[in-house]
């Protein structure tokens, strides 16, 4: 009897849909059989363009629009953050109390989750992407959240858009992965370091260093030029199959080289004076809190100099015990609390410590005033986590706020923990919060119920 | 219905399609009036596979017709599967027996026919980029610097079942040709050396100053009888005792130290002692390890109480800082014995270290000659009208931004720089490009350099521009292959990638491009050339790694309350990974069956992991090949400890993550995902409930039995080792259960027993009590363990995923190595005659 080779992809892995669900008109149920392949290939930032023009009239009429997103990847004890109770009179609970300045500015969201999304902790580069089922071999991710932003309202802002990570760890898996990913599904990792940050963003550099920097971008322009014209004369030797890699190769080398433009043309522009200093990074992987701190401050100048409108931060606390009085162990170790008690005590004080900081850079953002309203009020925070409870490693039920930019908030929209509300909803929400015309995003079914403009 | 059937059954790959393949039965209907299976398929799966319901996640409503293109035979042979196991359509839809024959009859035509023709016109791989281990071996060997460190820097892969090479998976965005940039940049930095022959004398530290970290570990260090006693008092981590630094200059070192095994009276740590501190005879070993920061073990040694002088060369990148650790060192909370400190304490007195290097081969170094020959070096000046010289940062990786340190300035003086510069790069580009490279080529990349000439940049610089072009070029991080029959020098490249992960050798080239190469019986005697030579261990490791994704075993630390003995025992650990490589080492070099994966009479061990699994007679940290006794749960990898930890998250093991290992890594017949809502289990370490009864609950609901029945029993079998691969009887608890008390010496731990293990199930329809008949059970499924095998070394060998006309030959290549039970260098060896490898 023969058997046959079964480590081939058709055990576990259905096939990817097209990765265009927005500009893709929904097919009739029998129109497989007419089709073939006709959508393939539509450019990105092409389909992209009205959006942009879109956006600028949103821009030109009040106050920009900005979007920052937190992410904390070992979740957040479930007990001790749903409420009880639904509605605007929802009953707080312990780690709602210290976000209660901002009550009237937030909402909770119970009941969602990213459908498709699971694989516990490998769930992680899903979270602003929504692409489904992370785990099963071949898998492709696609465009996530920020990106997808960037991409309309990017060129507004000397940083299209800024993926952040903090992760007190000295390496290995505990170092974080990142949460941006391209069209194409090629991770953008995020920056750690808080002072390199802020030097990107405030730091002039005197005229000589300016004048290297812009030739040694003009160099790498000419290593691109000479590498697409590599292609062109490779691609007259080369089956239609290969011409696709060798297509995807030229493509991201153009790509390089129009930011890399970009780059330059900002080069020479000023940076925003800022009346703060340099931070200083934290070297020790034992105070992940304070490295929380350092990360709000520049992301609070980064927002209010406009020096970007988007901002994703991945939050991954691992396995390094944190120096922090009557923790015993590091923050990984005690999600997986296995129910003893002990563990979930300690576990909160790291979690506890963790939404003070996020309540002050809330905080933070409310001062700042702006032609329209404040900072805050001109800026979509989404708290949230790829699980939603790390010690069962399950990706459903996931702790959700969303806080400022001008929504009716107040209230805990309550949805059905047995069968998830989609998350990527509250995408799509946030997008058309930044003026960006989609009415789709991933595995969205709209817009998000319940949570309406001021 | 047999395990096998059944787990086919879940791959959704059936028996009778492979048979019915293997016959070569002939296709029917593809005449006009017959439907072809894109019409089948529109009649019958579109209900529940369209845009809108997608049952199982799974769209058909958007596929094209075989032979359109590969993008959809993916999904075309999991449709044929699905349907020729009788899977789908579902029960109230199934096809009678005739339709299921027509159908995979129609499809399986169409889908042989189509190989067929792909493989003829454009071939079975797409073009393929370097992996990103692949990047690194070649430039580490093309720059000469064998511990370059870049593949951080270059695009992670896209793995399947943990193999990195596969070429329509690989994706490819801007900020990967950003990272492209960088990692050629870094890499050729570390290969210039733009400074005279440094001079580095022998040093050597007396106890006075091997004290850098004296403030720290006050306590535990001491200097008595003129030496510097380290003793072995829990800290942080492994407390690692910084002795010195190395110059910053990457290369070869030799670090050399003079110590003994000792003991000395905790009076001996007193402010004012009254006494001078004195060392007392210790009775036993002392394992130690060098190391620098962030743990890398350079090497681990047995201090004797007689002492000795211990001493290893090992590569440094340059600045980096040495370090000593005992190797079992326990953890900050350890209980000590009696609550109270020890009187006396176990440690190494170190009477000097010294330090030889770096051992310098030639001045400029190799990797500086590989790109810039041997022009001239010269002092900078105003004067000579050129440009600054650019700064150039020697080290890489972690340490390479503290490097930017100017070190010049020095410039290499080309007095002819059109002829120089076409030489080098001629030279760099073939061996890079692995080809010959034409005039017009090297013209492209030197007008480059010439242009950078004539705006007065150093020469040096200027090249390096051209160099970064090479290191980024298509030519380079692609492997180009052409349709049909691979030309001699692409099989070459083919080979060296396989089984070196490099380039090829000056031998490879020669064969290949007389072609040569081509004939089957040098090509196979290359191939044993190569298999045993020590660069395949390249190849052996990264087949290990990407098998059996050992890698992942410093993804998880063991839980200080639960395994306290465990805890901080970074020596371990790296036993445990270093057993399983040797293991395979072993398999490989001396044609073992492949049965030898899930028993063996031996293993290889060091007295840590002898003392954890409970073998005697093992002294001393070197790996050596032992004997296992007859009754020894212990013999392949199945049971490695390595295995274990990587199977377990740190506090609980779940049969469930462990049933699935051994069904994906071991048999190759992964599970299909568990459906949206199935559920997770909680792990509870409180002691009241064991995770197989949880699992009970969960086998009882009918969707979720049909897997797990095949998923749980292996992960059952397993229950017997706990996270780091110790055998246990019981698990451990937090709140119910019995104390016990482990004695490690100085040391004690508490810990406490819960619930008894139940090893026990039923595999092939046959039961197991525990794990030594599990293995026996296992053992006869030698062929499907060989299956999985090929399978992976297809894809590994070619970068393509097994199409539908593959898996005939796979068959025939396992009746090939049934007689010698499928050693596995016979089994690597055998994927070279396949049409597979030498077609693209």
């Amino acid at each position: 009897m023969t058997k046959p080779s079964t480590l081939n992809p058709s055990g576990t892995e259905a096939p990817r849909p097209l990765q265009m669900p927005h500009i893709r008109k929904v097919m009739g149920r029998r129109s497989f059989l007419r089709s073939s392949g006709v959508a393939i290939g539509l450019p990105f930032l092409d389909a992209m363009k009205p959006n942009v023009r879109a956006a600028d009239k949103i821009v030109a009429a009040a106050s920009p629009q900005r979007m920052v997103i937190l992410m904390n990847s070992l979740s957040l004890l479930p007990q001790h953050y749903f409420p009880k109770t639904s509605g605007f009179n929802y009953e707080s609970t312990p780690y709602l109390d210290i976000l209660s300045a901002h009550r009237e500015k937030m909402t909770i969201m119970s009941g969602v989750s990213l459908p498709e999304v699971d694989s516990g902790h490998g769930a992680l580069p899903c979270f602003l992407t929504g692409a489904a089922h992370p785990g099963r071999p071949g898998f492709r991710n696609t465009i996530s959240l920020d990106i997808q932003a960037a991409e309309s309202i990017g060129q507004h802002t000397r940083f299209p858009f800024l993926p952040i990570m903090i992760s007190p760890s000295s390496g290995g898996a505990e170092k974080g992965e990142p949460l941006s990913f391209t069209a194409a599904g090629v991770p953008i990792p995020g920056e750690t370091s808080a002072a390199r940050l802020f030097r990107k963003m405030f730091l002039q550099g005197n005229k000589a260093e300016v004048e290297a920097q812009v030739v040694r971008l003009q160099e790498e322009r000419s290593i691109l030029d000479k590498l697409m014209g590599r292609v062109k004369k490779l691609n007259a030797n080369v089956s239609p199959e290969d011409r696709v890699k060798l297509d995807q190769y030229f493509t991201s080398v153009r790509e390089l080289e129009q930011r890399l433009i970009a780059t330059q043309a900002w080069e020479r522009k000023p940076k925003p004076a800022v009346d703060a200093p340099v931070p200083q990074d934290i070297t020790t992987f034992t105070d992940g809190i304070r490295q929380h701190r350092n990360v709000f401050d520049v992301m609070k100048l980064a927002l209010s100099t406009d020096s970007t409108r988007i901002i994703s931060l991945g939050i991954h606390m691992g396995s390094t015990r944190q120096d922090i009085e009557n923790v015993n162990d590091g923050t990984h170790p005690l999600s997986h609390h296995g129910n003893d008690p002990e563990k979930i005590d300690q576990l909160r004080i790291v979690e506890e410590l963790q939404l003070q900081e996020i309540a002050l850079f809330l905080d933070g953002l409310n001062e700042v005033k702006e032609k329209s309203g404040t900072l805050l009020d001109n800026t979509t925070v989404m708290f949230g986590s790829n699980m939603g409870s790390a010690n069962r490693h399950s990706n459903t039920n996931l702790p959700i706020f969303v806080a400022g930019g001008g929504f009716k908030h107040g209230q805990h929209l309550a949805f059905d923990t047995e069968n998830n509300y989609p998350l990527t909803n509250l995408y799509v929400t946030m997008l058309q919060r930044l003026g960006i015309e989609v009415d789709s995003f991933s595995s969205s079914t709209g817009t998000l119920t319940g949570l309406e403009m001021a | 219905m047999n395990f096998i059937q059944q787990i086919h059954r879940f791959s959704h790959i059936s028996v009778v399609a492979g048979a019915a393949f293997c016959l070569g039965t002939p296709a029917v209907g593809l005449s006009a009036d017959e439907p072809d299976a894109f019409t089948l398929v529109g009649n019958s799966c579109l209900d529940c596979h369209d845009e809108v319901t997608k049952k199982g996640g799974l769209r058909l409503d958007n596929l094209d017709p075989v032979g359109t293109g590969t993008a959809n035979m993916e999904t075309w042979l999991h449709v044929y599967d699905q349907v020729a196991s009788g899977v789908m359509p579902p029960k109230k839809k199934a096809f009678s027996t005739e339709e299921i024959e027509q159908f995979t009859d129609t499809l399986g035509a169409e889908l042989a026919q189509f190989d067929r023709e792909n493989q003829d016109s454009v071939g079975r791989v797409i073009l393929r980029r370097l992996s990103s281990s692949e990047y690194e071996n070649i430039v580490r060997d093309l720059l000469f610097l064998p511990h370059l460190s870049v593949a951080q820097y270059v695009p992670a892969d896209t793995e399947y079942h943990g193999i990195q090479n596969v070429a329509n998976r690989q994706q490819l965005a801007y900020n990967q040709i950003a990272q492209y940039l960088e990692a050629a940049e870094a890499s050729l930095q570390a290969a210039v050396a733009l400074l005279p022959e440094p001079k580095y004398p022998k040093r050597r530290f007396p106890p006075t100053k091997l004290s850098a970290h004296r403030k720290v570990f006050q306590n535990a260090r001491v200097i008595a009888e003129e030496k510097l006693v380290l003793i072995k008092e829990p800290v942080e981590s492994q407390g690692p005792w910084t002795l010195f630094t190395t110059p910053n200059e990457p290369g070869y070192y030799t670090l050399r130290f003079r110590a003994q095994s000792t003991r000395i009276a905790n009076s001996a740590f007193e402010d004012n002692p009254k006494t001078a501190p004195k060392l007392l005879p210790a009775e036993k070993d002392q394992t130690v390890s060098l190391g620098v920061a962030l743990g890398r073990y350079l090497e681990t040694f047995n201090v004797t109480p007689e002492g000795d002088t211990y001493e290893c060369t090992v590569w440094l990148h340059g600045d980096e800082r040495i370090s000593i650790h005992f190797a079992d060192l326990p953890f900050r909370d350890t209980k000590f014995v009696g609550g109270k400190k020890p009187e006396i304490w176990d440690g190494v007195a170190i009477e000097w270290a010294e330090m030889e290097g770096p051992h310098l081969e030639m001045w400029p170094p190799r990797s500086h000659q590989a790109i810039l020959g041997t022009l001239q070096m010269k002092k900078w000046t105003e004067a000579s009208g050129l440009l600054p010289p650019r700064t150039i940062a020697r080290g890489t990786g972690q340490k390479r931004e503290a490097h930017r340190a100017p070190r010049g300035p020095y410039f290499i003086e080309s007095n002819d720089p059109p002829k120089d510069s076409e030489r080098l790069l001629r030279r760099f580009m073939e061996r890079a490009y692995r080809r010959p490279v034409t005039d017009g080529e090297v013209k492209e990349m030197q007008l480059t350099v010439l242009e950078a000439v004539e705006k007065k940049i150093c020469f040096q610089d200027a090249m390096l521009i051209a160099y970064k072009a090479i290191l980024c070029s298509p030519d380079f991080l692609f492997v180009t292959e052409t349709p049909g029959q691979l030309p001699g020098n692409e099989l070459a490249t083919r080979l060296a990638l396989y089984l070196w992960r490099t380039l090829p050798d000056k031998r490879l080239i020669e064969l290949g491009s007389s072609g040569e190469l081509l004939k089957p019986e040098v090509l196979r005697a290359e191939a044993k050339r190569m298999i045993n030579n020590p660069r395949a261990d390249r190849f052996i490791n990264d087949f290990t790694d990407q098998w059996l994704d050992l890698d992942a075993i410093y993804a998880t630390a063991p839980d200080k309350k639960l395994y306290p003995e465990y805890s901080s025992d970074a020596n371990l650990v790296e036993s445990l990974a270093a057993e399983t490589r040797a293991f395979v080492r072993e398999m490989v070099r001396k044609d073992l069956p492949i049965a030898t994966v899930v028993d063996s009479d031996f293993t290889f061990l060091n007295e840590r992991l002898a003392v954890h699994y409970d073998i005697p007679g093992v002294k001393g940290s070197q790996l050596r090949k032992v004997s296992l006794p007859a009754h020894s749960v212990r013999g392949g990898v199945l049971t490695q400890g390595s295995m274990m930890k990587i199977s377990a998250n740190g506090f609980t093991t779940s049969p469930i993550k462990r049933g699935i290992w051994v069904l994906e890594r071991i048999l190759g017949t992964p599970p299909p995902p568990p459906p949206p809502n199935a559920g997770a289990v909680e792990p509870d370490t409180r002691g009241a409930t064991t995770i197989r009864e949880q699992l009970d609950k969960h086998r009882a609901v009918e969707s979720c039995a049909s897997c797990h029945i095949m998923i749980d029993p292996p992960g059952f079998a397993l229950e017997s080792f706990d996270i780091m691969g110790g055998y246990r009887t019981h698990y451990r608890s937090i709140d119910k259960g019995q104390n016990k008390m482990i004695d490690r010496g100085q040391f004690r731990y508490h810990v406490k027993l819960g619930l008894p293990v139940d090893a026990s199930g039923t595999f092939e329809g046959e039961e197991f009590s525990e794990i030594k008949s599990f293995k026996d059970l296992l053992v006869q499924e030698d062929r499907q363990i060989a299956r999985n095998i090929l399978n992976r070394l297809l894809i590994q060998s070619t970068g393509a995923i097994a199409t539908f006309s593959d898996r005939a030959i796979i068959e025939q290549l396992l009746d090939d190595n049934a007689s010698n039970d499928y050693g596995l260098q016979s089994l690597i060896l055998s994927v070279l005659e396949t049409p597979m490898f030498l077609q693209k």
